[in-house]
């Protein structure tokens, strides 16, 4: 039931899991939906890291172990729920066939982003949000790098997709570029 | 140089700095020479900047949940005393109480039981009854074997009620009987290690008002905590003043809710 961790641990998991804090609370809040689930699965994910705290090596990449912690509480609860369904053609013209015209706003990115397919979702998170190299996002999702490449090209081709159909060009003028 | 084919299959690997030296040279060539190519690379880079941005505006007060975390981890750590994990108990293994109950346990660690001043008059009160009866083991009112337990617990929640077995992996029920704390009555739980710890779980019956079905936080005795979701158990912990408290609770529906409190006194 118990168990004792040195001082050194303590210090440890201070230093190097509680600083990611704010990223996990941000990619749980963007993947599970809402502020309360996502505080819930961040808790959660803290609470096995602390569990298998005396495992973690110093100088291995915590910020990935504990991403990868995230998901898999992530995805053991969407599998008790339904599993993540891709929208279809028709579903993306749902979305997006009440957006104004005009240049994309954050919210409608965010929007269309939630739309996305959980391990989409996950991996633009990793990448473009939290700027992690390919072979850290492989070791927080668990799979060969091979995989991480594919799922972000799907994944910004399908963002692009969908925020383009609403807005062509307007995603170059929504952060100022010259095209 | 690359071709407009190959550069545009390298833009993104080119965008997340994962092309080697002479293919992100190669790429940076074509993309100085060549407006198509410029203006996809502009476009992702753009798709990448917005959705980013717009995902770290989105911030959020984690003031709360660092708190309820590190009291739940590296908390006690600040008490300079040994440091202790509650694991997450299995469902399993949790017992099943039919009406709402509330369970306050005082899990005293035999070396480290001491009464403090100035700690939560339930929790002291809980460890001055701890601590009294674990001398007071010989006392007639005790009920030993699971089927005396089971009908004592049955007739104290005046309902059919399954009492948890064991806490954890170690602590294993051995006795019970009913005491009061602070003029309440409850029913107390002793599980006993193989090395002879010792920790209690005093049930009381609760009124369903202090817990609605949904809600993620509770005050007991004025204490606010904050509950949070491990797989199916609610978990959360607290440090007030020198008493750690550790609460599951598990949700059952609309009305069957559990709390499992573990107090650990911490020497002042």
């Amino acid at each position: 039931m118990f168990r004792r961790l040195s001082r050194q641990q303590h210090l440890d998991f201070e230093t190097h899991a509680l600083v990611h804090l704010d990223a996990l609370m941000r990619a749980a809040a963007r993947l599970c939906g809402s502020r309360e689930a996502a505080e819930d699965v961040v808790q959660e994910t803290y609470l096995q890291a602390w569990k298998y705290w005396r495992t973690f090596q110093p100088g291995t990449n915590c910020r990935a172990w504990l991403f990868r912690i995230l998901f898999n509480v992530i995805k053991k609860r969407s599998g008790e729920k339904n599993a993540d369904v891709p929208l279809e053609e028709s579903d993306y013209e749902n979305i997006l066939r009440f957006e104004p015209a005009g240049q994309i706003e954050e919210c409608e990115v965010l929007e269309v982003f939630d739309h996305l397919t959980e391990d989409q979702r996950a991996v633009l998170l990793l990448v473009v949000v939290e700027e992690m190299s390919y072979k850290e996002a492989a070791v927080a999702l668990g799979v060969p790098i091979g995989t991480v490449m594919s799922r972000l090209s799907r994944a910004r081709v399908q963002l692009r997709r969908m925020l383009g159909r609403a807005h062509p060009r307007s995603i170059i003028k929504a952060v100022g570029a010259k095209y | 140089m690359y071709d407009c084919q190959k550069t545009r299959e390298l833009i993104g690997l080119y965008l997340d700095n994962e092309l080697e030296a002479t293919s992100t040279q190669q790429t940076a060539a074509h993309l100085e020479q060549c407006a198509s190519c410029r203006r996809e690379f502009e476009t992702i880079r753009s798709q990448n900047e917005l959705l980013s941005r717009s995902i770290k505006n989105s911030t959020y007060d984690t003031q709360a949940l660092r708190a309820s975390i590190e009291a739940a981890t590296i908390g006690r750590h600040r008490s300079h005393l040994p440091l202790w994990t509650l694991e997450r108990t299995r469902a399993g293994a949790m017992a099943f109480v039919s009406a709402f109950v509330i369970v306050i346990a005082a899990l005293l660690y035999l070396y480290g039981f001491i009464g403090a001043s100035g700690a939560n008059p339930l929790y002291r009160a809980a460890a001055e009854n701890h601590r009294a009866c674990i001398a007071d083991y010989a006392a007639p009112d005790w009920v030993r074997s699971q089927t005396d337990i089971d009908e004592l617990a049955a007739s104290f929640l005046e309902q059919k009620a399954r009492i948890p077995l064991m806490i954890g992996s170690d602590y294993r029920l051995t006795h019970a009987r009913v005491c009061r704390l602070n003029g309440e009555r409850f029913l107390h739980l002793i599980y006993e290690t193989s090395d002879r710890r010792e920790a209690s779980l005093f049930v009381g019956r609760w009124s369903r008002d202090h817990l609605p079905a949904g809600e993620r936080s509770i005050s007991l005795d004025g204490h606010a905590i904050q509950l949070t979701l491990a797989s199916d158990l609610h978990v959360t912990s607290t440090q007030i003043g020198n008493n750690l408290l550790i609460a599951t609770a598990h949700g059952d529906g609309e009305s069957t809710t559990i709390l499992l409190s573990a107090i650990v006194q911490i020497p002042a």
